[in-house]
């Protein structure tokens, strides 16, 4: 077992918490280890160890180490993505007789839709993908598409926070929280957790979804925008000049400096001045890394940057490789924000074919992109949204779907995942997983795993409990994902 | 680990407290070899976790109960389960081994898993030695396996070596432990720490350079008493120890989730919280007031506004107010488990909120006892309509009948509407569509002997909850006092004698002091009668309070953690009390008491992530935003960055205590934040005013205000040399660019002329102008295209006006209202050659815009215009979601200056003649541009109006490069002589350089470890 401190500055316990607490972390509370052990770290620690790597260890080996998650922002249709349901031609126009609560909060219920997107088979598996994702058709035979998700409510905000820390209660921490509060840092000069939000806003319930919850705010998503200075405060303020900058740093660091000494030391505050060091050097470190201009016109176009309508989605994805390349843990972008989201009551023809295409082909980059550099293994990419869609329509003659929990997909690819695969299904008509149904924290569990994490055994404790991002019902790991 | 620690440290005493506890009631303890399972620690929970459900007080399974010692060893229906020394032969270990008659297992498939082999190995043991029980235990088992459930006794005082050290009880306590492990305390801090350090602690805010050097010059023995009673009778006081409770109650201003509307007068329970402790409410009205202040016999608004502690935690809207039933009641149900967890935390230091699913794993609490406590805040309703919350008449229930409630004060808080709640059931596994059976409002059984009395409902209200309040606050409970006392220690000392404020469960911390604690708890009822202010008094005026913050060198090596207070622990300061302190040094704190929520600034960037990026955060208006750190307006799916970089704390659940994370975006928000280097400036400004020109009695100023000391002899080196380099290199630096800038070399470009692509609107005073009889104008014609604006009100048309050339006057009432719109797009640039001499009233002037809040576009819309502040600080606004931080400058308030607004893409700018005055760094939020545009005032608003000249008003509908805008500047700065853009900038003066490296200096110092730390 390493106890080794993470994120910037290894000013406290191990885990950000009491050291107790920490043990408690690692599943067999302090009984499990000998006293003797016990005490021996307990100095160690609280004798100030600057020097330990930041990196925690991962309960069993595993090859994947970062994660990417697309996340559709509103709730991308299943029907018309990557759950075909020719079913729904023959039931075209009828009414869903299904024995469940339709849709959202209460809006009109229209009759089955089948998609007006076609599918067809891609790869050697010949898995179906429609005509909305066709760059990252390309990819099938590394797809492991899970046809039968279920979440706990038809409603986005819950709906958000769920898909991201396991409840639909604010104040949980997100699964990257729990990625770097399990694994640590890769790299000290930038945060391990980082969300990118779409350009026409953020998702509803806005932080609640990249929060710490309960754990310390250091484990929280880090926003960062692929143009400009990527982090708040990152910038020297107007008017202050490099040199007049870095004079009243040193300044600083000599004052801070000769007040410890006639302290007598102390960790904290030794980590204090250090961590105006690490900003100066995340102030360079983060700059360069968002410099995007500094790939080749070949790759930019690849990423679609050439494309008004890819774009901004295409920088992200580029974005996304150079700080996977600098090690980031995990990386969550959205897809759809604000008014313009993925939530297609009206119109899905005209929502999904604008916002596929805005990440098609940004999306097929990166994945391209990845094995390229030889860092598909290394890497774990989720795709999905907080729920799915209704395969009626909404309201009369109206070409938009409703919000649908009970059935939907995901699809994960790179390191530790089989592809060119699916799993579970959903009804004949798409409306509700009935085969191998998978519960979002059975796919927490899952993603935990493959980055070498029990998810039993990840525990922080908390109003009481070991609180896991899998929550208090028997979720499982599924065993068909893994390679 | 804290806890083996606890476990070694204070092994003497927990075992003798539990013996002596148990022996008082009676009861003999085995004396097993320490290796053999005890009844009560080790083999108890494991019946209790697995069995109890089925063979214990609420239904006993094939007649057998195993929570009663004779009828467990009497057996059931299947026989005697137990038999004393012969494991093998018992029934109850086949059983859970699953080898029973048939190859029963217990508990049964489905019931729960089965036993895991270590404790199936320790029932064995345990029986196998004879399966040891001690009599009469079994009703108090619960209560005595939990030390804070015992009862409280004053402890002795115990006697020490050093009685001269002894300056109260607290100080015999803590001694005694230091004297018995060989610590030596430190010395007393000296006076200027100690005052910087009370006045931290009870304010918030750093003393004055006169309080320090007062109580310096104070050699009396009571002067530090003296301190501590004015500072105690600060207002400032409640909105410090405020905010501590705030944490607790999981305060914030919206409700959180999609919707996340804001809770309407919520702030009226914060301003409760203030006031009461300003007032000094004894702790036990406080509590009762809280918990059911509509209810008691006193009621009253006050009262009434304390029960918004309920009310004040996350609601997901969306859910609770659907139309499906099923998203309404599992929303219910999380709201009810708020308001459980919290009462159950905040008061009794337990974590019941864990048996909401099941019976809580560790502590003897039982999901029984979870909704028994459901029950009791079963009749609360909150007043809405759907999504948006309403506020409430405040008023006692009683007093509602024939009252015009819309006249009465409001405020925001639950209410009972029927005296007769709807059933309460347990349910299982937590699930509404399981429901088990029906139980009534009752305390957990564990905590009491015999549960208290539940008033019956009176004509209002179900008394559930001030049934439940007489009982946390009646001197029965051991719990309440002990956790209130271990908090206000926490908040003095930065931990409490328990480190986990809100668990004193199983799973908590033992006390480091066990007997100071109750001490502590015991004096705080009898003696203080449960008022705050003397519990702080005595903590404040102990030996160990005054200790200084240096370790002593004999105790290298020892009690690292300081868990006995040889000295005082110094701490990292939280949010509020940091940026408090910047503007009470920088001199600009508007220390105006209680009141409606403010919005500090946040950036653009930030405000971005959010889901409406345009409407979610109101202007920012600085007089207000310098209020208190505890006034900002807490919006849950929103933090202000500020608070959240620096270890604010989670609203979503009641937080015991603030993380102190170091990490390094802490040290970009207070080295290049905007907040920090804007005081900065403030507080050298502050400094120069006050302290003259010497540099020397300017670092002497600037340290007394900040750090209540002078600068030590090598801080006055170092800062002297690093003023006289910087403003050396900044006079260098500027006068380098000054004279590359200068430099014939430097092509200067001749004046274009005033680019007229896609300029919309031209509006020039001296053509296109028509006057009716009066003089007054009634219309002004657009030099290019079609646009024409008619005249309200009666503006004039002045000859020689701005650079001898027409303009026209506004006098406060005029406008224009223009016949179409200029603008098509997000891109635009807006530009006015004006006077507004208006500076001394306060209040926005608008040049030109589209505001319509009838078509929905008060926040969506264009426009630029002025805003004075306080003091007649003039700043100017390019739509309400871009409020510049930098302030107009004109040599006389009157003096004409061009205003421009340009919006981009990817930045939106404002400048004041060639001067960018601020700069958004991202495009402007979309703006909604289908309502009619004015001239003079804020579109259909009967406000704002412009109260000066305007000669020239340009409207390009699109983004003007910066060539074009300095083409533009040059033409129109030429025709009315106010610019002369040609000539670059001055250098900076020395006086000037002096400043800015003064500015420096004063920045450093808000950065100081010693700053941000407690003394």
């Amino acid at each position: 077992m390493s106890l080794a401190p993470t994120g910037f500055v290894p000013n406290e316990a191990p885990c950000g918490n009491t050291r107790r607490e920490c043990l408690w972390q690692w599943g067999g509370g302090f009984a499990a280890l000998p006293l003797v052990d016990l005490m021996t770290r307990e100095a160690d620690a609280a004798g100030g160890s600057a020097a330990r790597s930041s990196q925690q260890s991962p309960h069993f080996p595993s090859t994947v180490k970062q994660v990417v998650f697309f996340f559709l922002n509103g709730g991308p249709s299943q029907v018309d993505t990557f759950d075909h349901k020719p079913a729904l031609e023959k039931y075209r126009g009828k009414s869903f007789d299904g024995g469940l609560q339709i849709g959202s909060n209460g809006r009109a219920i229209g009759k089955l839709a089948p998609s007006v997107f076609p599918f067809r088979p891609y790869g050697d598996s010949g898995l179906l993908v429609s005509s909305l994702f066709p760059h990252v058709g390309q990819f099938a035979d590394d797809l492991c598409v899970i046809n039968s998700m279920y979440a706990e409510t038809p409603t986005h905000s819950p709906g958000i926070l769920q898909m991201n820390s396991g409840s639909i209660v604010l104040g949980r921490p997100s699964l990257g929280s729990w990625l770097g509060y399990g694994l640590g840092n890769l790299n000290e000069n930038l945060p391990s957790y980082v969300v990118m939000t779409d350009h026409r806003g953020g998702p509803r319930g806005g932080a609640g979804a990249w929060s710490s919850g309960f754990m310390p705010a250091r484990y929280q998503g880090t926003l960062f925008r692929s143009q400009g200075a990527p982090v708040l405060n990152l910038k020297r303020p107007e008017g202050i000049g490099a040199g007049t900058q870095r004079r009243s740093l040193d300044l600083l660091n000599q004052l801070n400096q000769q007040n410890l000494e006639l302290r007598g030391g102390n960790s904290e505050l030794a980590a204090r001045i250090a961590s105006y060091e690490l900003a100066y050097r995340m102030q360079t470190e983060a700059t360069e890394a968002v410099d995007i201009d500094s790939e080749s016109a070949s790759i930019q176009k690849m990423y679609g940057l050439e494309d008004k309508r890819t774009e901004y989605f295409g920088r992200q994805c580029l974005l996304t490789r150079r700080l996977l390349e600098r090690g980031v843990r995990f990386v969550q972008l959205y897809s759809g924000g604000g008014a313009d989201s993925w939530d297609a009551h009206d119109d899905v023809p005209d929502n999904h074919g604008r916002h596929a295409f805005e990440i098609d082909q940004p999306i097929a980059a990166l994945m391209a992109d990845l094995k390229r550099q030889g860092m598909w293994d290394q890497t774990l990419l989720i795709w999905g949204g907080e729920f799915g869609r209704t395969p009626t329509s909404e309201g009369v003659g109206k070409p938009g779907r409703d919000h649908n929990h009970f059935g939907f997909s995901m699809w994960l690819a790179g390191g530790g995942v089989k592809g060119g695969q699916r799993i579970g299904a959903t009804d004949e008509t798409g409306f509700q997983a009935v085969e191998r149904r998978l519960h979002v924290s059975d796919l927490h569990a899952t993603i935990l795993h493959l980055l070498g994490l029990d998810h039993h055994h990840l525990t922080f404790l908390h109003e009481g409990l070991d609180q896991r991002l899998t929550g208090v019902q028997p979720r499982k790991v599924i065993p068909e994902v893994l390679a | 680990m804290q806890r083996v620690v606890n476990k070694l440290l204070c092994g003497r005493e927990m075992p003798l407290l539990l013996v002596a506890v148990l022996a008082g009631g009676g009861i003999a303890v085995a004396a097993d070899p320490p290796v053999a399972p005890n009844f009560l620690r080790d083999v108890r929970p494991i019946f209790k976790a697995h069995c109890f459900r089925c063979h214990g007080a609420g239904s006993s399974e094939g007649e057998f109960r195993l929570d009663r010692k004779p009828l467990a060893m009497k057996g059931g229906e299947t026989g005697r389960a137990i038999e004393p020394g012969k494991a093998d032969l018992s029934l109850l270990v086949r059983l859970i081994e699953g080898h029973g008659p048939g190859d029963a297992r217990m508990p049964p498939e489905g019931e729960g898993r089965g036993l895991r082999q270590k404790e199936i190995r320790l029932i064995r043991d345990w029986i196998n030695r004879g399966a040891a029980w001690p009599d009469g235990i079994d009703d108090q088992a619960d209560r005595l396996s939990l030390w804070s459930l015992r009862p409280i006794r004053r402890p002795q005082i115990p006697s020490v070596t050093d009685a001269s050290w002894v300056q109260n009880p607290i100080d015999s306590f803590v001694l005694a432990q230091l004297e018995s492990r060989q610590l030596v305390a430190s010395p007393r801090a000296r006076h200027r720490h100690l005052i910087r350090r009370a006045t931290l602690d009870l304010l918030g805010l750093p003393p004055t350079p006169s309080e320090v050097d007062r109580f310096a010059e104070d050699q009396a023995a009571e002067a530090f008493e003296r301190v501590i009673d004015r500072l105690l009778a600060n207002p400032h006081y409640g909105e410090r120890w405020g905010r501590h409770w705030l944490d607790l109650v999981r305060y914030a201003d919206t409700n959180g989730y999609e919707v996340d509307g804001v809770k309407p007068l919520a702030w009226k329970y914060r301003d409760w919280v203030i006031g009461a402790l300003n007032a000094d409410r004894t702790y036990d009205r406080f509590v009762i007031e809280q918990l059911a202040g509509d209810e008691i016999a006193a009621a009253s608004t006050e009262t009434v506004l304390a029960t918004g502690f309920h009310r004040v935690g996350p609601w997901d809207a969306e859910r609770g107010a659907s139309v499906q039933k099923s998203e309404v009641i599992e929303e219910l149900y999380n709201e009810l488990d708020d308001m459980v967890s919290t009462t159950s935390q905040v008061f009794l230091g337990l974590t019941i909120g864990c048996a909401r699913c099941h019976d809580h794993k560790f502590d003897p609490l039982t999901a029984r006892d979870y909704y028994s406590m459901v029950a009791v805040f079963r009749g609360l309703k909150r007043e809405h309509k759907g999504r948006a919350e309403l506020a409430r008449a405040a008023l006692p229930p009683g007093q509602l009948a024939g009252k015009d409630l819309k006249a009465q004060p409001q405020g925001y808080f639950f209410f009972e509407p029927s005296p007769t709640p709807p059933v309460t059931h347990l349910l299982n596994r937590g699930n509404p569509d399981q429901p088990g059976i029906e139980v009534t409002a009752a305390v957990p059984a564990a905590l009491v002997e015999r549960q208290p009395a539940f008033d019956a409902a009176d004509k209002f209200t179900s008394r559930r909850r001030i049934s439940l309040a007489r009982w946390i606050m009646s001197d029965d409970n051991p719990l309440t006092r002990r956790v209130i006392v271990n908090r206000v220690w926490q908040y003095h000392f930065g931990t409490g004698l328990v480190r986990t404020a809100n668990d004193f469960g199983v799973r908590g911390n033992l006390p480091t002091h066990p007997e100071l604690l109750d001490w502590l708890a015991e004096w705080f009822r009898v003696e203080a009668g449960y008022s705050l202010k003397k519990l702080h008094r005595l903590i404040m005026t102990s030996r160990t309070y005054a200790t200084s913050k240096r370790s002593h060198p004999e105790n290298a090596g020892k009690d690292i953690e300081n868990l006995f207070l040889s000295h005082f622990p110094v701490r990292r300061l939280e949010v509020e009390a940091i940026r408090d302190s910047m503007l009470a040094v920088s001199g600009r704190l508007n220390d105006r008491l209680y009141g409606a929520p403010m919005y500090p600034f946040i950036p653009a960037d930030a405000l971005r992530s959010g889901y409406n990026p345009s409407g979610v955060w109101q202007p920012f208006n600085e007089t207000d935003a310098n209020r208190r750190t505890i006034y900002s307006f807490l919006k849950r799916t929103l933090m202000i960055p500020f608070l959240e970089t620096l270890d604010f704390c989670d609203t979503a659940r009641s937080a015991e205590r603030r993380e102190v994370t170091t990490v390094a975006p802490q040290a970009l928000e207070l080295f290049n934040g905007e907040f920090v280097n804007r005081q900065s400036r403030y507080f050298a400004d502050r400094v120069i005013a006050e302290a003259g020109n010497s540099p020397d009695s300017q670092l002497e100023h600037a340290f007394r205000l900040a750090l209540g000391r002078s600068p030590t002899a090598f801080e006055r080196t170092s800062l002297l040399g690093f003023l006289s380099t910087e403003t050396r290199q900044l006079v260098v630096d500027d006068l380098k660019r000054f004279q590359r800038e200068s430099s014939p070399n430097v092509p200067r470009q001749a004046a274009g002329k005033i680019s007229e692509s896609g300029l919309t609107l031209w509006l020039d005073a001296s053509k296109g102008v028509t006057l009716d009889q009066q003089k007054h104008v009634t219309s002004w014609a657009s030099r290019v295209g079609s646009l024409v604006a008619s005249a309200h009100g009666t503006p004039e048309s002045l000859l020689a006006a701005i650079g001898k050339r027409p303009a026209i006057r506004f006098d406060g009432h005029d406008w224009f209202s223009l016949s179409g719109s200029p603008v098509t797009g997000q891109a635009y640039t807006l530009m006015a050659v004006v006077t507004d001499p208006a500076a001394g009233t306060t209040g926005h002037r608008n040049v030109i815009g589209n505001w319509d809040g009838g078509k929905g576009n008060s926040t969506t819309s264009i426009f630029l215009g002025t805003t004075t502040a306080a003091k007649g600080v003039r700043s100017v606004r390019l739509t309400d979601s871009f409020a510049l931080r930098e302030t107009l400058s004109l040599s006389k308030p009157a003096s004409p200056f061009l205003l421009t607004g340009v919006s981009g893409s990817n930045n939106a700018r404002v400048f004041q003649n060639r001067r960018l005055l601020d700069q958004l760094g991202s495009a402007l939020p979309t703006r909604k541009l289908d309502t009619g545009w004015t001239i003079g005032r804020q579109g259909t608003l009967d406000a704002e109006y412009w109260k000066g000249l305007v000669a020239e008003l340009l409207v390009w509908n699109r983004t003007l490069s910066d060539d074009e805008l300095s083409n533009a500047w040059q033409q129109l700065g030429a025709k009315y002589c106010v610019v002369d853009p040609l000539k670059p900038r001055l250098p900076l003066t020395v006086a000037a350089a002096r400043r800015q490296a003064l500015v420096q200096v004063c920045r450093v110092i808000f950065n100081l470890n010693e700053f941000v730390y407690t003394d």
